[in-house]
């Protein structure tokens, strides 16, 4: 089987236009009766829900290091701030932010040490200069993109205090995702699923986020060599970089409980990552992962 | 604005392509009509600000994607239909093999095979329209695409 059998096969598959027209039909008169609340209606309402719940093995971030100086910080965003947040997170094409342009090296290099001293309570005087679209950028000064989610950034070398803008606003964002990008009733059903994996590990007497990334990082050497110590952790906001998962419709991973933790590795400037499913049970390789960009892959 | 053309036109446009992406997910045509319907209400109810139409087409099937991964998950559904139940599949008997090895894999495996083989994205992009990582993709593409091997053989070789 080749990927261009599936496409020819696929490129026989239509849509009927009796099926189109009832579309038409259909979301003609649910646009007229806004609302009225159809079955299909209600089935938005669950879908919109549902989102964070579905992209495909449940990844629950590890959650233990977040700093009682950030945690405080977060919560004394004003609700309607948080949801206005969200709400444009939400609206995003994108999953990730950009930047405008990379970091230099000293940027790089401040950004890693001003982000552990923004976990200890370093914060920036102002809040970055946020606009709706690249339009309204001022050249010359850092602000982010709303609509892209990008951060526009000056060609000159940035301050501490810059830098400390973009993390703040980072740390923000991913603390409004959290908060607003499900319901009360779903964000319920993903507590109730983190404390269902955690259990599992528990009563396995498994381990936890961190030792799984030092299990990941010991096999990293071994099978990488001296191009181990060109890759980075992968982690997010608040993540200690090993992700929880139910692994348990895997049929390949034989895992001892089902559930196990991601742990990625990449390179920040060529985006060759390289990482693991951990056994969160007795910490053991399940499976090695590799994406090696177009770039590299001659 | 005319909504009624409005809705016309993109269902004219893109509603061929998201039956395409449901039915590979769904395997069910009423299932997939609701999940289209459901896709342009939102799309029509947000009106979206789109860069360029790839961005566009993006956005329709991470939202297509998401609606039927939820229908799966969430909602009393139709049954399940093999391929030749399906009115609307009329394809050549090799093809009918090729599909129905690829309905038969777990969603998120032949999803990413659909995204990456059909619609031509990119692992970067597949990451991105399904929120999760790029290892992620990689993997469940190299099992799809693993498992329809072996499905390939099994039925080739008895």
């Amino acid at each position: 089987m080749k990927g261009s059998d599936v496409k020819e096969a696929m490129e026989q598959v239509h849509i009927s236009s009796k099926m189109q027209e009832e579309i038409i039909m259909n979301i003609q008169e649910r646009m007229e009766n806004k609302n009225k609340k159809t079955r299909n209606w209600k089935r938005m309402t669950t879908a919109a829900a549902a989102v964070i719940l579905t992209a495909g093995v449940i990844s629950i971030p590890v959650q233990a290091v977040v700093n009682h100086f950030v945690q405080e910080r977060m919560e004394s965003i004003p609700e309607e701030e948080v949801q206005d947040m969200g709400d444009m997170i939400q609206e995003q094409e994108t999953t990730a932010d950009g930047f405008s342009r990379e970091y230099s090296e000293s940027e790089k290099e401040r950004s890693k040490e001003l982000w552990q001293s923004y976990e200890n309570g370093t914060f920036p005087e102002e809040n970055i200069k946020q606009v709706d679209n690249e339009e309204a950028v001022t050249e010359g000064t850092l602000c982010y993109v709303k609509a892209a989610g990008v951060f526009y950034l000056p060609d000159r070398e940035m301050t501490d205090e810059e830098i400390l803008q973009i993390i703040d606003l980072q740390h923000k964002m991913n603390y409004a995702l959290s908060q607003t990008a499900v319901t009360e009733e779903e964000r319920e059903a993903y507590r109730a699923e983190a404390a269902r994996l955690e259990k599992i590990v528990q009563d396995h007497n498994g381990i936890n986020g961190e030792e799984a990334v030092e299990a990941a990082r010991k096999q990293l050497a071994s099978d990488l060599g001296a191009k181990a110590e060109e890759l980075e952790l992968m982690t997010d906001c608040f993540g200690s970089g090993a992700d929880l998962m139910d692994i348990s419709g895997e049929e390949e991973l034989e895992s001892k409980a089902g559930v196990g933790y991601d742990v990625g590795f990449g390179n920040t400037k060529t985006h060759y990552t390289y990482g693991y499913i951990i056994d969160a049970v007795d910490g053991s390789i399940l499976s090695t992962w590799e994406y090696v960009p177009e770039s590299l892959d001659n | 604005m005319d909504v009624g053309n409005d809705i016309r036109e993109a269902v004219i446009k893109y509603s061929d392509m998201l039956y395409k992406i449901c039915i590979v997910i769904l395997c069910n045509e009423q299932d997939v009509q609701d999940a289209i319907q459901d896709t342009f209400c939102r799309y029509l109810e947000k009106k979206p600000e789109f860069r360029d139409e790839e961005h566009e087409k993006a956005w329709l099937i991470r939202v297509a994607t998401n609606i039927s991964r939820d229908m799966i998950r969430f909602r009393v559904r139709n049954p399940k239909v093999s391929i030749d139940e399906v009115e609307n599949i009329l394809v050549a008997p090799e093809h009918k093999e090729t599909l129905k090895e690829l309905f038969e894999l777990p969603v998120k495996q032949k999803l990413v095979i659909y995204l990456h083989y059909v619609e031509g994205f990119r692992i970067k992009e597949i990451a991105d329209i399904l929120g999760t990582t790029e290892g992620a993709v990689k993997m469940r593409l190299r099992r799809g695409k693993k498992q329809m091997q072996s499905a390939w053989k099994e039925a080739y070789n008895g």
